[in-house]
Parts: C-alpha cells; structure tokens; sequence
C-alpha cells in the first residue's frame, strides 16, 4: 500500500472514531447519549446509505412477541464507503445484532457503534463501541 | 451473508492495521512543517500546482485508537476527549458580551447552522474536526477553486487580488486571493455573519475578515494558515494552522445531498435547545 492511500484510509477511520466529533455533520451528544448503550438484536428492515448519515431500520422482536421498529444512525456513508461499506452491505431481512447508543430523546432510535452480521462478522459502523 | 462487503471492511481495517500502524505516516506534524521545496509541482505558469484531492490532517492518528480497526476493543487514552482521544475544546478571545453569546449557543446547539446542512463557512469548511471530508483543487492562472465534499460547498477565488464586491454578504464571504511567492494568500471577506466556527457554540459575526495562506511544502502537502478577526467577537486575532494531506488518486470526491438523511435535529432535547424532552 502507498503511503499517502495509507494515510488516507487511517485518517477516514481515525475520523469515524474520534469521539464525539465521529458525526462531524452535527454533535454527537446533542442526540445521543453514551451512557444509554443498547444492544438491538433484529431483522433489517431498510439500509439506507445516505448523507449526512446512514440509517438502519430495524425490526427488534421482544420477549413478550411485540416487534418494535427501531431507527439506527450510521456514521457519514462516504466515510463509510471509503472503508468498504456499500449499499448492498445490509439487505432486507439480514439478521443482525446492532450495538448502539440511545437518543436521548427516548425514541426508538439510536446510533450504531457495531453491527454484528448473522455469521458473527463485526463491522464498524461509526463510533467506537463502549468496552 | 454479504460476505464480500464484510470482508472489504475488515480487509481495510487489516491492511489499515498492518501498512499503517508500523510507518511513520504523521512524523510530519503540523506544527513543524517542513520547508518548501524547489522541486514542487508546477503549472505552466511556475506558480505551484495544488490541484488534487486533499484531506485535513489532524497529526499523528496512532494515539486516537487502540485495537483492532474492525471495532472491536477500542480504548480512548488518557486524556483523550471522549471515545477516541479528540482534541480538547478550544478556547476562543472573546469579548465579554460574545462570551455570553458563545455560552448562549453551546447550550442551544440546535441552530448550529451546519447541522442544518448549511454552508460551514471559513475556515470552518477546511476546520472540519473529524477530517472527514476531502476538498479538491481546481486551479489555472486566473481561478483557484475549492470544491469541499462536505455540503457541496464551493469557493472560486480570483488570484488577481481584485477587490471585493459591495453589497454582498454570504455564508463564504468574498474570497480574493494573490500569490505571493509559493504562497497563495487569500483575503476573505463580506460574511453574511451566521456562520459558527464548530459544534460548541463558537462563531463569528458579519464583521470577519480571515487571510488564508496556502502553502505546498511537497507534492504530498499543503500547508493551511488562517488569521480570523472580528472586532466585534474576538480581542485578538485568531489563528489557525494545519495541514492538508494528498488523497490517493483512486479516491475521488463524492456526492453530499445533507437534507436527504438529516434526520437528528428532530430528535435534539432542550438540553440543546431542541424540541424533545429529555428522557432519562
């Protein structure tokens, strides 16, 4: 790899993960909080690679047999793209487990750290995960 | 399932991993350019070429993460802002009375124009704190263009240090730029004064003036300096000093429709002036 297609790749991801400036189009924190993480375990229902932020539409079943339609916020989709990501990287009807951190809002909608494929394949969708 | 994309992400991240982490990518900090070079890219003219795409360079990535790039096992270092070690907030000259409107519009960061899919303004549109998003140069001997990713937003400066319009105000002010030497200084000017200069809450009014100096120091760099005053928000001038790095030549510069998909304005509570309750 060329140094300067090195240095660009590990500035987008450098970029995508610094903090609260991951959104870049408006303030993390204004949205979502960090201390509500949630883990979404669910069946795709949209994947929509647009700007400034992708979104996941996922249909979460709970214990009690509701499913509950939630709306999941990716990083920027060119910065996405640039690490590989498509619009063909998540289908309708995609099992996927999606960690994430909830609005503050308390809507049913929040903004994905990881999102773990069905074959248990990590990708990083945007703002690094809490350990 | 999907496997190719999948594995195109963590192929990145691997090859990110391995290339990247072991080369001294970033020896070349921003506060210690390098000097110009007698073998930078020309154009016919002899000024330098800064044409390309160009990214901002925050320094040295290698303290921002540790672990794997596919995200897993993250840890933000020590005195890091937040997940990822980010810069800390800057601080800004103000005056008292635009002191008070900075805190104002830190707690009501639902106008922050830019997350309304505004033009960023100068410097903000090459200040973009995550470095995100590329900006290609355009140049001849009459123009030099910025087209920036981010918003679509475009400045077409003049490089005949003509005037500035009268009665015209705009997000970018006027730009009219001059070379000196290797230099490209550009004067800015005729703001419409509703730009901010990031997510805080810090901004400036109708009265900024920036001068921009762009300076190729190889054919890999720019370096980028901005004096911003405004007399009427900040005591002092204001600097700014950073560079832009190349973007590999397979990258081009992608499409920004922002209103398509802006959907968080909606969801801001009155923590920052936005419509929603908060919910604990």
């Amino acid at each position: 790899m060329k140094p300067n297609a090195c240095t660009f790749l590990l500035a987008m991801f450098a970029a995508l993960v610094t903090g609260g400036h991951a959104l870049a189009h408006h303030a993390f924190s204004a949205e979502f909080d960090f201390e509500l993480p949630v883990t979404l375990q669910g069946t795709v229902a949209k994947w929509e690679m647009i700007n400034p932020h992708g979104w996941i539409t996922i249909d979460v079943t709970g214990q009690d047999g509701q499913t509950i339609q939630w709306m999941v916020e990716t990083s920027n989709p060119n910065g996405l793209m640039r690490l590989g990501w498509t619009k063909d990287t998540l289908q309708a009807g995609d099992e996927v487990t999606i960690d994430a951190y909830r609005a503050k809002d308390g809507s049913n909608t929040a903004n994905a750290a990881r999102v773990t494929l069905a074959d248990g394949r990590q990708v990083f969708s945007g703002i690094a995960p809490r350990q | 399932m999907k496997a190719i994309h999948g594995r195109h992400v963590r192929t990145a991240a691997l090859v990110m991993l391995g290339a990247c982490l072991a080369a001294p990518l970033f020896a070349q900090a921003p506060d210690e350019p390098a000097a110009p070079s007698a073998e930078l890219p020309r154009l016919p003219d002899g000024t330098p070429d800064l044409q390309g795409l160009w990214l901002k360079s925050t320094g040295s990535f290698q303290g921002l993460f540790i672990g794997s790039l596919d995200g897993t096992n993250f840890a933000a270092p020590a005195g890091g802002r937040g997940r990822g070690g980010g810069p800390a907030p800057r601080e800004y000259p103000y005056t008292p009375e635009a002191l008070r409107e900075k805190e104002y519009r830190r707690q009501n960061r639902y106008l922050d124009p830019e997350a309304r899919c505004h033009i960023p303004g100068v410097p903000r549109a090459l200040d973009q704190p995550a470095a995100l998003y590329p900006v290609y140069i355009i140049q001849d001997e009459n123009y030099v263009a910025l087209l920036h990713e981010a918003m679509h937003d475009v400045r077409i400066i003049p490089t005949d240090n003509s005037p500035h319009p009268e009665n015209y105000w705009a997000w970018n002010g006027d730009s009219r730029g001059r070379w000196e030497g290797d230099t490209f200084v550009v004067d800015v000017s005729n703001f419409n004064g509703r730009t901010w200069l990031d997510m805080e809450g810090n901004f400036v009014d109708h009265n900024e003036h920036v001068l921009e100096r762009f300076t190729l120091l190889d054919s890999e760099t720019i370096l980028y300096e901005a004096t911003v005053t405004d007399p009427t928000v900040f005591v002092e001038p204001v600097e700014f000093r950073f560079t832009l790095k190349r973007v590999p030549a397979d990258q081009q510069i992608l499409e920004y429709s922002c209103l398509e998909g802006e959907r968080s304005l909606q969801h801001y509570t009155e923590e920052d002036g936005g419509p929603r309750e908060r919910v604990r």
